[in-house]
């Protein structure tokens, strides 16, 4: 049978995880690895030609493409995969959580590539819907209490998804076709409430708010590596990506209307509340899913802004930023891991609390007492002297996300020419540059 | 031939209690169950020609004229099936010889009056038939002598002395006003004259009269006693068969032979029926008597007949004469079971026994059988003529009728369901432990007729053609 | 072999065959076991035989004119032999199950005899051309299914029983006042004739009315769904059989028979049906949230999936009525495997309140993993087969016009992940409130492996299924 050869990413990874299931345990990362590999290497081959076919199935066409934005995510997705196998590999700690890690993750990577080569709605679905199989396992199987939170994101992702399914219905019926490429929907109507309801799927999925509360539980009960890989940074690629879609191809009008401002504010309230919760965070990895969920407000904004004018560019930044963020992610384990900095890092954000105590209890009109005044002096005085310790963590964790995203706002601003866009790009920029230094 | 089924129980009976025979005391029994099956067999095969011209005259009375008629064929089938059984039961279930012996007389007795009440052509020929039966049930009822059954054999004595005395007094009516009693006659004067105020009072009185003999409401308070307190095998035969001819057979003959469908006479049976299906219905639901229950259900049974007959179609009466051929099957296993339990525990009350078909599993199966066909539910032959009785009503536009109908088969299915599961279908009560089935007297008549009803359901085509279609076409 | 041949065979074979069961039972109980899976087995073989003339076009048919229009007449068509395949394939795994899972208890023979008739007179249901002996096969599925529940004779379980008997013979009974107004109103109660009588004309409204009285107190659907949470307490397989793959796919299977390929039904009814199954769909899924038996919760969970087959058929899209006879199948595989994997908890624990149970993936994990895989069918997560049929069902209910309805099911969808992830969750993961006891015999674990990869099968195999099933809709609607 002539197997299409797009079809390959995903047979490859689900192939390598059937391997890695049955080969015994010291056979596990490496075939981990392999297939990565392999896949990365796939599709950097597949990268140059955009192809296109679709084959009658169950019933209605589903096509499938290789276009440019989606070349540039499948490539992000595999080099994130390396990087995480690789982590895993590396790290001694939660040796046996990685073993069971890998053939979700190998599942996870076929489903995402599937996702993002499918052009039919139906099969789209099916990919992004199936990732809850491997969502849940990959959280369950981390500790013996850990269930909780794995039904817990169970039941948000799920109830989206249906929301997506039900969209993708409403979307057939005003349609009248499953394909992505050759839907032009209006916003009136059946076609306003199934994007509302497309949104609401895509919320999930990167953690806006309000159904954001599965990715700090998650990133709390289970090892770094299922942040570093899915809540931080794949599961954001994916919703992110069918918000462009969305933007460009199926509802075309998106940015002059109430949608588009709909996505705006979606973006800015997430961006805020991440901010403003990341630093009040004790435990590192609740600070990372902070982070993370900041980021997707960050790029929901620009989803509802800026990227659907260009849309190739678009895909390139969120490609670079996944893998950047991703790398991110995983250094600051490492450098827990090498540098033991753990209750570093926690005394760090103790002093920090004390600041803000300081603050706070300033405020308070009732003890305004001399005595106290000093204290609040000395807060800032003690506030003064940890700047320079923080400077150097600084280094480590924010300097390279902070390059990545002054880098690219300067190219984008010079593009396109559009100064507004500028400006908000480099406020959300700079917050985010305040963020990594406060922690 | 239709004279000899008259006559050769009668002789049997006389030569039985001649003093030479005395030491043969199971001769009786024998010569009835082969009779039984011999009348079975020509009610089923034999060709028409066998009954001759339709009329001939009994020997030694030459007044008396007796026809065959389809509808007589089914209850030759009837009358033999449930006498039968009838007679093996009582043998089985008596101890004392003496007893035994005068009691299948009286049964042989009985059938040569039935026979009698289903071939004559004459009102009054009937009437005396049907007191040959009264009497002969009137003495089993009270055999054993002890406070119910002398109760009971009263109750039933009262009633059917008054229904008698209603159907002498229509007799003389018709005599004087019509000159004969024959039934050809007094159809046609009924025909050409029919506001004559004399014979309607005659017609009037004379339904009266059989409505008390059948159990219909509200005249059945004489039966649930006489089948309670009679004895086993006894209450098999009343059941059975006793109240069948000489109530309904009697009505629907007469109906449709003789008195005719008018709109007040359609009315009156379909409210009587549907009186009797529910009242039946509802006061079975709350007896703890096994036999007792039974009754109230025959009285609901017997009410769908009724109904049947009161659309005045010959579908309808075709259902009707199917349902009574049924219940004569089933109605006469279920007391046979009932028998078999009695005689096993010693006990009628439900309350006290409970999943004896553990032990009893013969009886519990052919209970079984028994009930699902009096519910209706197929593939029991129950269930077609419940839908032959309710197609008719539907499509004759007796919707509320039809309705009723139904919600009482669902009434049915709930009181043999609480029968079945206080006494068959559970846990095995106390002191039980050591109980067995049945013996195989008792227990073969019941499974006769539990095969009976699954052959009849699933080979109910033959069933039709044989013997009920006939009847609708003849009429 | 000829196809008439085959026909009565898939019919008589079981039911003859249930009442040699026993014989066999007196030579021997392994004779008697393998014998009763035989039966069940040569309808499913018969069925399988039928495919390929059925969905070629032909019509098979096998008839006898019997007195007043009692014709015993069996019709295979695309419709017949799908919903055959389908309990016949649940049945077999059933009655293999039941090898492990009866031989514990008393009266055998009866089980046997019973569970052969029932899945033989399901066959007559499905084969049936003619009204009157639908009814008669219907009715026989009741008794046997009466005597199933009550099957252990504890006495509330027989009141139990009874309780189920008594409300389907009453929708039964309604049904057959239907059928008798369809009689008056096209004079046949013949399938064929009747078809051809009404034409484009509707039914009556009053027949439609009285028969669905009888089909929604077969499939369990408000207002007449009490007696299914009640009949849980049969056997496991039984209630398998009865809740999960079988008896309640009698009802719609009607439905679809009735009111999509023989008759056309007024407007009106194309709302009134959706809605009524909606409500069905959201008040069972939040009694199932509540519960705290598990075969109960998995009963209710049945109840609510009705509805949703309920809609797919009754909005009158291709989709939808495609959606919908997946969803028959899918359902089938899963839930039967939802109630086997429970009648192992059951036996081995000796416990049925959730509560009670828990931490039970360590010493039971295929039934674990198979409980999980269904319940995720049942949900409708990809790549599991009820993710597709949940789709189509929810796409026909927007192209039929019905999108608030739509909107009802997606809720009740949402229901649904709550209460079977609270079950999973409470029965098998956390920590054990009783002493957990080992993994269910061979055959039980086997039985619901089986059913678990048939439903993962069924969704990454969609396409040989859904084309098949949009084949039937084209004859159905045609």
């Amino acid at each position: 049978m002539d197997i299409p050869i797009l079809f390959y990413l995903i047979i490859v990874p689900v192939a390598s995880a059937l391997l890695a299931l049955i080969a015994p345990q010291r056979l596990r990362a490496a075939t981990a690895v392999a297939g990565c590999t392999v896949t990365l290497a796939l599709t950097l081959a597949l990268f140059s030609v955009p192809r296109y076919f679709s084959v009658p199935w169950a019933g209605t066409q589903c096509a499938f493409r290789l276009d440019a934005i989606a070349g540039f995510l499948l490539v992000a997705t595999a080099i994130v995969s390396v990087l995480v196998v690789l982590y895993c590999i590396k790290q001694r700690e939660n040796a046996d959580y990685c073993y069971t890690f890998f053939p979700f993750l190998l599942v996870s990577l076929a489903l995402i590539n599937g996702a993002l080569i499918s052009d039919n709605l139906t099969m789209m679905l099916f990919f992004w819907e199936g990732l809850l199989i491997p969502l849940f396992g990959m959280i369950a199987t981390a500790h013996k209490d850990a269930y909780k939170t794995a039904v817990k994101a169970f039941i948000i992702v799920g109830v989206s998804d249906l929301c997506l399914m039900f969209a993708i219905a409403l979307i057939e019926h005003s349609a009248h076709t499953l394909t992505i490429s050759q839907m032009r929907i209006p916003l009136d109507g059946a076609g306003g409430i199934a994007f509302i309801f497309m949104l609401v799927g895509v919320i999930a999925k990167v953690g806006a708010i309000p159904l954001h509360s599965w990715m700090p539980d998650a990133a709390e009960e289970t090892p770094l590596a299922l942040t570093a890989f899915f809540s931080g940074s794949l599961a954001r690629l994916l919703g992110i990506y069918v918000l462009i879609r969305m933007t460009t191809e199926m509802f075309p009008y998106v940015l002059s209307s109430w949608a588009g401002f709909l996505i705006i504010a979606a973006g800015l309230a997430t961006l805020g509340y991440g901010i403003v919760m990341a630093p009040a965070q004790k435990s590192p990895k609740k600070l990372l899913s902070y982070i993370s969920i900041a980021v997707s407000g960050f790029f929901l904004v620009s989803a509802g802004s800026i990227f659907p004018e260009n849309p190739e560019y678009a895909a390139l930044f969120l490609a670079a930023s996944t893998i950047i963020i991703a790398l991110a992610f995983l250094a600051a384990g490492m450098k827990e891991q090498l540098m033991g900095t753990v209750t570093a890092a926690l005394s760090i954000r103790t002093r920090n609390r004390a600041w803000l105590g300081a603050f706070h209890t300033r405020m308070d009109h009732r003890r305004f007492d001399p005595y106290e005044l000093a204290m609040a002096f000395s807060g800032w005085a003690a506030k003064c002297a940890v700047v320079v310790d923080k400077f150097i963590n600084w280094i480590y964790d924010g300097f390279i996300p902070f390059c990545a995203i002054t880098l690219s706002t300067i190219v984008r601003a010079f593009h396109t020419g559009n100064y507004a866009a500028y400006i908000i790009w480099s406020l959300a920029g700079t917050i985010a540059v305040i963020v990594f230094m406060i922690k | 031939m239709a004279s000899s089924l008259i006559l050769i129980p009668l002789i049997a009976v006389i030569i039985f209690n001649l003093p030479i025979m005395a030491s043969h005391k199971r001769l009786p029994l024998l010569f009835g169950v082969v009779f039984s099956l011999w009348q079975a067999w020509l009610a089923l095969f034999s060709a028409g020609s066998l009954w001759g011209n339709p009329v001939f005259p009994l020997p030694l009375l030459s007044g008396m004229h007796l026809q065959v008629t389809h509808l007589t064929l089914v209850m030759y089938l009837a009358i033999a099936i449930a006498a039968g059984s009838a007679l093996v039961i009582c043998w089985y279930t008596l101890e004392d010889g003496n007893k035994r012996f005068d009691v299948i007389n009286l049964i042989l007795l009985a059938i040569a009056g039935m026979n009698g009440v289903v071939s004559v052509t004459d009102l009054f020929t009937l009437y005396v038939f049907i007191e040959v039966v009264s009497i002969a049930s009137f003495i089993l009822i009270a055999l054993h002598k002890d406070g119910d059954a002398l109760e009971g054999s009263m109750k039933y004595i009262l009633m059917s002395a008054i229904a008698t005395l209603m159907m002498l007094s229509a007799i003389a009516l018709f005599m004087m006003t019509t000159g004969s009693t024959a039934f050809g006659e007094i159809a046609h004067a009924l025909r050409t004259q029919p506001d004559s105020l004399l014979r309607g009072t005659a017609v009037g009185l004379f339904l009266g009269g059989v409505f008390i003999k059948s159990g219909s409401v509200p005249f059945h308070g004489w039966l649930p006693d006489a089948y309670a307190s009679a004895p086993a095998g006894v209450s098999v035969l009343l059941a059975g068969i006793v109240t069948k001819t000489t109530g309904i057979y009697t009505l629907i003959r007469l109906v449709t032979a003789v008195f005719g469908f008018s709109a007040h006479l359609q009315t009156l049976l379909l409210a009587i029926g549907a009186l009797s299906i529910v009242v039946g219905a509802l006061a079975a639901l709350t007896q703890t008597d096994i036999k007792r229950m039974l009754a109230y259900s025959s009285i609901s049974q017997m009410g769908y007949i009724v109904i049947g007959l009161g659309t005045g179609t010959t579908i309808g009466v075709a259902g009707a004469v199917f349902h009574l051929l049924n219940h004569a099957i089933f109605k006469t296993q279920l007391f046979a079971n009932a028998a078999a339990v009695e005689e096993q525990t010693g006990t009628r009350n439900m309350d006290a026994l409970g999943g004896l078909a553990e032990k009893m599993p013969v009886t519990g199966i052919t209970s079984i059988i028994g009930f699902l066909s009096m519910a209706g539910v197929p593939p029991l032959s129950g269930f077609w003529s419940k839908l032959i009785i309710i197609i008719a009503l539907w499509l004759s536009g007796y919707r509320w009728y039809a309705l009723i109908a139904v919600a009482a088969s669902v009434l049915t299915l709930a009181y043999m369901l609480s029968l079945q599961r206080r006494v068959f279908f559970g846990k095995l009560a106390a002191g039980f432990e050591n109980l067995k089935e049945a013996e195989l007297g008792i227990v073969l008549p019941a499974v006769i007729l539990a095969a009976i009803s699954i052959i009849a359901g699933i080979a109910f085509p033959f069933v039709l053609h044989r013997l009920i279609l006939p009847i609708a076409a003849g009429w | 072999m000829n196809t008439q041949s085959l026909l009565l065979a898939a019919v008589f074979f079981p039911i003859i065959g249930s009442c040699v069961v026993p014989l066999a039972g007196w030579i021997s109980p392994r004779l008697r076991n393998g014998f009763s899976l035989a039966c069940v087995l040569s309808s499913l073989c018969s069925a399988v035989c039928l495919l390929p003339s059925v969905f070629a076009g032909d019509i098979t048919s096998v008839s006898y004119s019997l007195p007043l229009g009692f014709n015993f007449i069996l019709t295979a068509d695309c419709l017949s032999v799908f919903m055959a395949i389908t309990a016949s394939l649940i049945g077999s795994i059933i009655v293999f199950y039941s090898w492990g899972y009866i031989n514990h208890y008393k009266n055998q023979h009866e089980y046997y005899f019973l569970v052969t008739l029932f899945l033989g007179s399901m066959m007559g249901i499905v084969f049936s051309g003619n009204l009157i002996f639908l009814y008669v096969f219907w009715e026989v599925t009741a008794l046997a299914s009466w005597r199933l529940i009550g099957f252990f004779r504890e006495k509330s379980y027989v009141i139990r029983a009874d309780k189920a008997f008594m409300i389907t013979m009453f929708g039964a009974v309604m049904m057959l006042m239907g059928f008798i107004t369809l009689f008056q109103q096209t004079g046949s109660f013949d399938l064929a004739n009747i078809k051809n009588a009404l034409g484009t004309t509707p039914a009556a409204n009053l027949a439609v009315l009285l028969i669905l009285m009888g089909i929604l107190s077969k499939s369990a659907t408000l207002p007449f769904h009490t007696w299914l949470p009640d009949a849980g307490v049969a056997p496991a397989p039984v209630t398998a059989l009865l809740h999960a793959a079988v008896l309640v796919k009698i009802g719609v299977y009607v439905y679809a028979r009735l009111f999509i390929a023989t008759m056309p039904i007024a407007l009106p009814w194309h709302t009134i049906i959706p809605v009524v199954a909606g409500a069905s769909a959201l008040i069972s899924a939040g009694a199932a949230l509540i519960e705290t038996d598990l075969k109960r919760i998995i009963a209710y969970s049945t109840i609510s999936q009705i509805g949703f087959i309920f809609l797919g058929l009754s909005t009158g899209s291709e989709i939808g009525i495609a959606g919908g006879l997946m969803y028959i199948l899918m359902h089938g595989i899963a839930k039967g495997g939802l109630f086997l994997c429970a009648g192992i908890v059951e036996q081995n624990m000796h416990e049925k309140n959730i509560t009670k149970l828990g931490g039970l993936f360590r010493t039971m994990p295929i039934t674990a993993i198979a409980f999980l895989l269904c319940s995720l069918s049942v949900m409708g997560i990809p790549p599991l087969g009820g993710f597709f049929s949940k789709h189509m069902v929810i796409s026909g209910a927007i192209a039929g016009g019905h999108p608030v309805i739509a909107f009802v099911f997606l809720v009740g969808a949402f229901l649904t992940i709550l209460y079977l992830l609270r079950v999973f969750t409470m029965v098998f993961l956390g920590d054990p409130q009783t002493p957990t006891a080992e993994e269910g015999s061979p055959t039980m674990v086997i039985s619901v492996s089986v059913l678990a990869m048939l439903s993962v099968a069924g969704g990454l195999y969609i396409n040989y299924i859904s084309t098949p099933i949009e084949y039937i809709v084209k004859q159905m609607v045609r």
